[in-house]
C-alpha cells in the first residue's frame, strides 16, 4: 500500500469513529490527554519535583491550583507531567498485548488443528493467571523498574484479544474470497497479515483499550503496594505518595482525588474510543 | 422432559466430558502456577538470600544458608525436593513464612483466607445480582436518557483504581462523617462470636464491601445490559410477544435466562482482577484478609508467603472458572457435555 492510500484509509476510519457518539467523547479525551502528556513542560506552572515552591501541605490557591506536597511541591505540575508516565505503561503494555493476542488468535483461528489446540490451551492458563499478586511476587524479586511492569502485564493480557481475534478469524477464513485468495498463488502468512488482520482492526482496537487500561489500572496497584518504580512519575505513583504522606488524615482531597480521576477518566476515554470503532466496524461492513 | 430426580440430573451432566475437560484444564493452570512459583525464586537467589540475612554475613555463612536452602543443587534436583516438600504430608507444605516465622504459609494464608472469602464473597453477591438486575432493567429502557447516563458511569468505573475508590468512601464516611469505623475488622480481638462482636465485624466490614460493590455493580450492569439487548433483538422474542406474553414474563423467563450466559462467563474471567482490587482495598482498610498479608509479604520480602498468596489466588480463580462451567452446564442445555 502507498502512503497516500493509507492517509486517506485513516481518514476515513476516524470520520466513522468520529460520527458515533461513544466515538466522538473517546477521541477528544484521548487526545486531550495527549496534548497534556506532550506540552507537560510547556503547561506546567512549576517543575515538578522541585521542592519549596509552595508551602508544606498547602491548599488550594490561585498560584498553587491543587495545592503543594508535604515538601512544597506544586500538585497541580505533577499531575499534567504525571500523565506521561501512566500514557507510557498502557502505551506499550497495551501495545504488546494487541500484538500477541493478534498474532496468537491468527495462527490459532487461521491453521486450526493442534496449533489451535496448542494456543488456545495456552491461553486459557494465562488467562486464569491472576495478574497482580504474580506481578508482586515478581516485583518483590527483581528491581522495580517501568520495563519490566510493561513487560510483564503485556505478556500477561493477551488472552482475550487472542480469543476475540481466532473466533474472528474463524469467520473470516470460511468466506470464499479467502479461497480465491489462496488459489491465487497468496501465501497464508500475507491473506493472514494482509487481508484477514485489516479486516477486523476495529474489532482488536475495542478489545485491545481494555489491556491499556488493565495496564494502568495495574500498575497504580503496584504503586499503592511501595512496588512501583519511583523515578516514572505516573498518577500512580502521585496517589502513592498522596496516601502515604497523609493526605487522607489531613482531608487534603485535592492531593489525593485528582490522580485517581485522571486514572479512571483515562480508562474512559480509552474504552469510548474502542465502542466507537466497534460501531464504525459494523457500519462499515 | 421426563421428570429426573436431582441426583440423577447432577451426575449425569457433572460426569460429563465438558466438564472433565475443563478439570483438566484447571490441574493443568494449578500445575504452571507451582513451576512459575519454583523457577521465579531461583532465577535471582541471591535476592532470596539477601532477605534472611544481612549483607555483613560472612561468606560461609552465607554458603551455609545457600546450602540450607539447597539453591546451589542441579535445577531437576532441585525440583524434586519441591515437589516432595510440597505434597509429602497433609496439608500440602508451601515453605516456611520468613516474616511470620516460624509459622507456616499454609497456616498464615488460611488464617486470611476467610476474611477475604467473606469480602469477596458477600460483595460479589451483591454487586452481580444488582448489576444483572439493573443491566436487564436498563436493556428494557434503552436509548432512554438514564441508558446512557449509566454506561457513561460504567466505562468511568473500568478504570477506576479500587484503592482510591475506597480513599473517598473512607473521607466520606469515616473522617468527616464518622459513620462507620475507618480500619480494621474489629474493634478488639476476636474472641467468640457474641452477637455484638458479629454487629462489630459487620460495622467494620461495611465499607470495604461497599467500595466493592460500587466498583463491580456497574461492569456487570453493562454486559447485561449489552446481552440482554442482544438477545431481545432475537427472533424467538418477537415471537414470544406477538404470542400476547406479559413483559414481566418475557423478560424474566424468556430473555434474562439466555442473557444470563455471558454474566455467568464475565463473573468468572474478571475473577482475578476482582481478586486484586478486592486485595489492595483490604490493604487500605487494614482488614486482615490475603491482601493485607500481601502488603506484609512485600515489605519483608516474604518470598515464601507471597508465592503462597500468588498460588493461593490462582486456586481462587480456578475454582470460580469451574463454578462458572458447572452454572454454565445448567443454564444452557445446549452446553455439550
Amino acid at each position: 500500500m502507498n502512503p497516500s492510500k493509507i492517509a486517506y484509509q485513516a481518514r476515513n476510519s476516524f470520520l466513522l469513529v468520529w460520527k458515533s457518539t461513544p466515538g466522538k467523547i473517546g477521541i477528544l479525551i484521548t487526545a486531550t490527554i495527549l496534548l497534556i502528556a506532550i506540552f507537560a513542560p510547556f503547561i506546567a506552572p512549576y517543575p515538578p519535583n522541585k521542592p519549596g515552591v509552595g508551602p508544606h501541605y498547602g491548599g488550594i490557591s490561585s498560584k498553587h491550583l491543587l495545592g503543594t506536597d508535604d515538601i512544597g511541591e506544586d500538585i497541580f505540575s505533577q499531575l499534567l507531567w504525571a500523565s506521561r508516565g501512566s500514557i507510557i505503561i498502557g502505551f506499550f503494555a497495551g501495545g504488546i498485548s494487541i500484538v500477541l493476542g493478534v498474532a496468537i488468535g491468527l495462527f490459532s483461528g487461521y491453521f486450526g488443528g493442534r496449533t489451535d489446540e496448542a494456543l488456545m490451551r495456552s491461553t486459557d492458563v494465562v488467562l486464569v493467571l491472576p495478574l497482580l499478586p504474580l506481578l508482586i511476587v515478581i516485583a518483590s524479586l527483581f528491581p522495580a523498574s517501568v520495563f519490566l511492569v510493561i513487560a510483564v502485564i503485556g505478556l500477561l493480557s493477551w488472552p482475550v484479544t487472542a480469543r476475540v481475534v481466532r473466533s474472528q478469524t474463524l469467520t473470516l477464513k470460511s468466506r470464499p474470497f479467502v479461497d480465491a485468495l489462496r488459489l491465487s498463488g497468496m501465501s497464508d502468512l500475507e491473506i493472514m497479515f494482509k487481508v484477514l488482520l485489516p479486516n477486523q482492526l476495529s474489532l482488536i482496537l475495542s478489545y485491545g483499550v481494555f489491556s491499556a487500561v488493565t495496564a494502568v489500572v495495574i500498575e497504580a496497584g503496584l504503586d499503592f503496594i511501595g512496588l512501583g518504580s519511583i523515578n516514572n512519575l505516573s498518577w500512580g505513583i502521585m496517589l502513592y505518595f498522596a496516601l502515604s504522606r497523609d493526605a487522607l488524615l489531613r482531608g487534603m482531597w485535592w492531593w489525593f482525588l485528582p490522580p485517581g480521576f485522571m486514572i479512571a477518566v483515562f480508562g474512559s476515554g480509552l474504552i469510548l474510543l474502542g465502542y466507537g470503532a466497534e460501531q464504525a466496524g459494523r457500519i462499515s461492513k | 422432559m421426563q421428570s429426573q430426580s436431582l441426583t440423577g440430573i447432577f451426575g449425569n451432566r457433572l460426569g460429563s466430558s465438558y466438564l472433565k475437560k475443563r478439570i483438566l484444564a484447571a490441574v493443568l493452570v494449578f500445575f504452571v502456577v507451582y513451576v512459575i512459583n519454583f523457577i521465579l525464586p531461583r532465577l535471582e537467589p541471591g535476592n532470596v538470600v539477601g532477605a534472611l540475612a544481612s549483607s555483613e554475613l560472612l561468606p560461609q555463612q552465607r554458603q551455609q544458608i545457600i546450602d540450607i536452602l539447597g539453591i546451589n543443587k542441579p535445577l531437576w534436583q532441585q525440583f524434586e525436593i519441591y515437589l516432595k516438600q510440597t505434597f509429602g504430608s497433609f496439608p500440602p507444605n508451601f515453605g516456611v513464612s520468613f516474616s511470620y516465622y516460624p509459622l507456616s504459609v499454609w497456616t498464615v494464608v488460611s488464617a486470611a483466607l476467610p476474611w477475604t472469602l467473606l469480602l469477596v464473597g458477600v460483595s460479589q453477591l451483591f454487586a452481580w445480582t444488582g448489576g444483572v438486575l439493573a443491566g436487564a432493567w436498563l436493556a428494557w429502557h434503552r436509548g432512554s436518557k438514564i441508558d446512557s447516563f449509566l454506561f457513561g458511569i460504567s466505562n468511568f468505573m473500568w478504570g477506576v483504581p479500587s484503592y482510591w475508590l475506597a480513599t473517598i468512601l473512607i473521607y466520606i464516611f469515616a473522617i468527616k462523617y464518622r459513620l462507620f469505623p475507618a480500619a480494621l475488622v474489629v474493634s478488639g480481638t476476636v474472641t467468640g462470636m457474641s452477637q455484638s462482636e458479629i454487629l462489630d465485624i459487620l460495622s467494620h466490614s461495611f465499607l470495604p464491601i461497599l467500595t466493592l460493590v460500587i466498583l463491580n455493580l456497574p461492569l456487570y450492569m453493562l454486559v447485561m445490559r449489552n446481552s440482554m439487548v442482544n438477545v431481545l433483538d432475537e427472533d424467538f422474542m418477537m415471537a414470544a410477544e406477538a404470542r400476547g406474553l406479559k413483559s414481566r414474563t418475557l423478560i424474566l423467563g424468556h430473555a434474562a435466562r439466555n442473557a444470563l450466559l455471558p454474566s455467568v462467563t464475565n463473573l468468572a474471567l474478571s475473577f482475578g482482577a476482582i481478586l486484586s482490587g478486592a486485595y489492595l482495598v483490604e490493604i487500605i482498610f487494614s482488614y486482615p484478609g490475603m491482601g493485607f498479608l500481601i502488603e506484609q509479604a512485600a515489605m519483608y520480602r516474604d518470598y515464601p508467603l507471597l508465592e503462597g498468596i500468588f498460588l493461593f489466588s490462582s486456586i481462587l480463580v480456578i475454582l470460580a472458572n469451574i463454578l462458572a462451567d458447572i452454572a454454565y452446564v445448567f443454564l444452557d442445555p445446549r452446553v455439550e457435555y
